[in-house]
């Protein structure tokens, strides 16, 4: 399974770094004569409602939204497992740190987004750092029921009293077990960063137009979903195949750290 | 078979030729192999296993409440005359909780932790005695908790379980075995094995006085040689999915005639100044995988009685002697060589 | 108690308390109070009692999982709390602990190989290189074949898993190992396997165990000084030997007349006491009172303080004196 998930990724980075050398079809280029084209040989993807070539758009937005969802979700995971980490571990911390997030979690996901980049203005870093801001909460939170589900556990207790530091115990001995929901709510991420970014495009807040993005085009496209559908699948198909690579990457890697899982689903 | 001492009472359990496998991909896995059992009236039977010997699958397919990646392949189960195996479900259902019943190993787990003591008990009766009125289930539910030696009764019914200790709890959940009046056969398993011994004493000493007063059968379930001692009037050993002894209590504890019966009972640290500290005798090697069913004796590989026969023919259980049976192609000869453990000094 | 060897482990008044929640009051409970025992190199200290006795608790405040509010914990001549962080390091090479699960007590997503190999990194006592062979030599030691090391926990049986958990205890060659109810969740027929290894090691390695256990069939094949616990007290504390002859302790009485003698010739008869154990509900005089079938009214007034009855045998017990000759423990059970 990691190894699937981990060549559909390879796969969609490629795609979306070796497109442009052959389709050179400039994706801003606006064009009234081929609007809302169906797929054609000129048009592989077809056309939006304002001529523009799909095919470009999807893959010049492809850049900018991968990079947005990559940037955010490994933010979150390094700070969501870190803090998850220490703040399960010594109660004084987690005072502190569970407050932050779980306050952050009061907001609904979008009014929170766009608070943060009502503050900060729109651009590709800030719609990052509102994703980031969306979803470490939530990572911190799984990190964290999992170190106080095991940090009494008795293989912990045999750990410790083998002499193995906090740390070791941490990392080596916890954290394996709490990888699976943590991948989850990181593929999860990973998703919602496309998502909310096309939500605030629609709003005006997300990478300011008119440079493409996934979740602008499918919000764009719902427009025409009757008279030209291939505006909405190209996008959401990408976005789905982006996220199904994620989530078998994700179920991969907890199969390898937790062999009895694998096991039990053979 | 093995129960001519009580051959004249009529049969409570009679369960014949039981076979139940697990479903698996690979082909059904057997973990209760052609078992015979009965259970005379007012009589406890112990069922002695290890982990994986398929005690409690066996106890599960008596209740009807198999997983269900189980099933039954062949055999009979006989409950008071009537055959359970080709009993619709639902009327099996009817029998559960009202004439036959389970007294579990965890009654952390087994009693409902957000519902009280009261209601649980009372839940009972509404089911199978609906024609009780509410004032008289609770009545009963009173009577039921005295009866097994809760202290407190009436104000126990508005208690959680987290609130009682492993021990009440485990009372509880004997009156609600018990709380319909009309149960026949009570089946134990592991019933004190989660309790502490002082606990334990008394919870089994509970069972005896259910037996003796209330003519109760029981099958008791459990992996202690001590409590089978303490409570069973006979016993069937199980190892692999198969009975392969059978006999009355003193008998077994006397005169064990299958290998692995001795190898069981030998293992068992004896109090005594001079041997403390030396080894103690103990059967090599661990239980087999249901998965590779034996072509001879499913115990050849750990005993130490092992020959050739046993390695290519499987063994029957067989006759050896008034109410007792053993499957042991060797057993008459390892007779004369097993000392008779009162011998023993 | 053997007076003759200087102890390899000695406590002095070990107390620790714990905040227990019930209903909307925080009470606190003793779980271990004022505990004094010694253990000699060596030798075997059972601890016996039931749940909530504390006896779990003295394990972990022994192995230094958790720190005592009070008492003294002397190790090798030397007080442990005094030590400087490496010398915590070393205790934690010289006192190991195996635990009662072996399902529980292995780290999952770990291989036996690492699990092994962990305590030799951790303590730096293998090179990378020599890291292969040494856990194949600490894995024979305790009966498993090296093949063993590729495989995870949960592919092995319940035995093998706690051959593993001592070969981890073992590894760092310590000179006492606490085991918390080592083979109480093993199958019968595994369970002596595990104490002839146990036995083993101990006379090979020169080790000290202290064994915590409720089989008190296993404690008097294995231990040299027995330690009888109930609510956090020593009640009754004796050499294995004067303590299985006599025992003096109206509860320690209980527990041999409760222990189910796989016998059926020896049946007991009506439960040896009523009651059952009540965290926190004796606050003066005697815990064992409300149980006790011989309690005065002084019981309920003073608690009875752990005296010397005998050469080797200490009872907290106002009437200890006055319990006539027991039946020695072998003849009870066997």
């Amino acid at each position: 399974m990691l190894t699937v998930g981990l060549l559909m990724l390879t796969l969609l980075i490629v795609f979306v770094v070796l497109t442009p050398l052959l389709v050179t079809i400039d994706p801003l280029g606006i064009s009234a004569a081929d609007k809302l084209l169906p797929p054609s040989w000129d048009h592989l993807l077809g056309t939006d409602e304002l001529g523009r070539d799909q095919l470009s758009r999807l893959v010049v937005g492809g850049s900018i939204s991968l990079r947005i969802a990559f940037a955010a979700t490994a933010l979150t995971a390094i700070f969501g497992v870190g803090l998850g980490m220490v703040s399960g571990q010594y109660p004084a911390i987690d005072i502190v740190v569970s407050q932050i997030s779980d306050s952050l979690l009061i907001f609904p996901g979008v009014v929170l987004a766009i608070m943060i980049l009502a503050a900060l203005g729109p651009s590709e870093l800030n719609v990052m750092i509102a994703v980031f801001v969306l979803y470490v909460p939530r990572v911190i939170r799984t990190v964290r029921a999992a170190v106080i589900e095991y940090r009494d556990a008795d293989f912990v207790q045999a750990a410790r009293s083998l002499g193995a530091s906090d740390i070791r115990v941490l990392v080596l001995h916890i954290f394996p077990r709490a990888i699976g929901p943590t991948m989850v709510q990181l593929s999860l991420g990973f998703s919602s960063a496309i998502l909310v970014e096309a939500g605030l495009s629609f709003l005006g807040l997300g990478a300011p137009p008119p440079a493409p993005t996934w979740g602008g085009m499918v919000s764009g496209a719902r427009e025409y979903i009757r008279t030209a559908p291939w505006m909405m699948i190209a996008p959401g198909a990408i976005i789905t195949y982006a996220v199904l690579s994620l989530n078998l990457i994700g179920d991969g890697l907890r199969d390898m750290l937790d062999p009895r899982s694998k096991s039990a689903s053979q | 078979m093995g129960d001519t001492l009580v051959a004249e009472a009529p049969r409570v359990l009679d369960v014949r030729g039981l076979s139940i496998a697990f479903r698996r991909p690979a082909g059904p896995i057997r973990v209760v192999r052609d078992v015979d059992l009965t259970v005379g009236h007012g009589e406890i039977v112990g069922l002695v296993g290890e982990s994986g010997s398929g005690k409690s699958i066996f106890a599960r397919a008596i209740l009807g409440t198999l997983p269900r990646q189980a099933e039954v392949l062949t055999g009979e189960i006989g409950f008071v005359g009537s055959d359970l195996r080709h009993m619709p479900p639902s009327q099996v259902r009817h029998l559960r909780g009202d004439r036959m019943a389970l007294v579990p190993q965890e009654p952390m787990t087994s009693l409902n932790p957000s519902l009280r003591i009261g209601r649980q008990l009372t839940e009972v009766l509404e089911v199978h005695r609906p024609e009780i009125r509410s004032a008289a289930r609770t009545e009963r539910a009173i009577e039921m908790l005295e009866l097994v030696g809760v202290n407190f009764p009436s104000e126990r019914l508005s208690q959680y379980p987290y609130q009682l200790s492993g021990g009440l709890r485990q009372r509880v959940a004997i009156a609600m075995a018990l709380i319909c009046g009309r149960v026949e056969l009570l089946i134990a398993d592991e019933p004190t094995t989660a309790l502490d011994v002082t606990i334990q004493a008394q919870i089994l000493d509970l069972f005896v006085r259910l037996q003796t007063k209330q003519k109760m059968s029981v099958l008791l379930i459990t992996h202690d040689l001590g409590v089978i001692a303490q409570t069973a009037q006979r016993v069937a050993v199980m190892y692999a999915g198969e009975i392969v002894e059978m006999a009355g209590v003193d008998d077994l504890f006397a005169m064990p005639r299958h290998p692995y019966t001795r190898g069981l009972l030998d293992s068992l640290p004896r109090a005594g100044g001079a041997a403390r500290k030396a080894h103690l005798p103990s059967i090599e090697g661990a239980v087999p995988s249901p998965a590779e069913e034996p072509r001879g004796c499913s115990f050849v590989n750990r005993c130490a009685f092992g020959v050739d026969l046993c390695r290519q023919q499987q063994p029957q259980l067989e006759s050896a002697g008034a109410g007792r049976s053993v499957r042991c192609h060797r057993w008459q000869e390892l007779a004369d060589q097993f000392v008779r453990r009162d011998a023993a000094p | 108690m053997s007076a003759s060897k200087a102890p390899l482990l000695s406590t002095r008044g070990l107390r620790k308390r714990y905040k227990l929640r019930g209903g909307n009051a925080v009470r606190q409970i003793t779980a271990v109070d004022d505990v004094s025992i010694q253990l000699a190199s060596g030798e075997t200290l059972a601890v016996v009692g039931e749940s909530g006795c504390g006896k779990s608790t003295l394990a972990k405040l022994i192995t230094q999982l958790e720190i005592p509010d009070e008492g003294e914990l002397v190790f090798d001549g030397r007080p442990v709390s005094t030590r400087s962080r490496r010398e915590r390091l070393a205790f934690r090479r010289d006192v190991q602990i195996v635990l009662q699960d072996p399902y529980g007590s292995l780290t999952p997503h770990f291989r036996v190989h690492t699990l092994v190999a962990e305590p030799l990194r951790i303590h730096r006592l293998a090179t990378p290189s020599k890291l292969p062979t040494r856990v194949a030599e600490i894995l024979e030691s305790v009966g498993l074949a090296p093949e063993i090391a590729g495989r995870f926990p949960h592919e092995l049986s319940g035995g093998q898993r706690q051959r593993v958990s001592i070969a981890r205890a073992i590894a760092t060659r310590p000179r006492l190992i606490v085991c918390d109810e080592p083979v109480s969740a093993l199958d019968v027929s595994v369970r002596s396997q595990i104490v002839n290894l146990l036995l083993d090691l101990q006379r090979e390695l020169g080790l000290s165990y202290l064994f915590i256990s409720h089989d008190l069939a296993l404690v008097d094949h294995i231990a040299d000084v027995v330690c009888v616990m109930y609510l956090g007290r020593i009640v009754e504390q004796a050499s294995a030997a004067a303590f299985f002859a006599a025992p003096r302790h109206p509860y320690s009485r209980a527990l041999i007349a409760s222990s189910p003698v796989p016998d059926p010739r020896r049946r007991h008869g009506a439960p040896a006491v009523h009651g059952e154990v009540e965290v926190g509900a004796t606050t003066s005089g005697c815990r064992f009172r409300n149980r006790c079938p011989m309690a005065l009214a002084k019981c309920a007034e003073t608690d009875p303080p752990l005296r010397v009855l005998a050469a080797d045998h200490l009872v907290a017990c106002h009437r200890a004196d006055e319990l006539g000759e027991p039946l020695p423990f072998a003849e009870q059970i066997r």
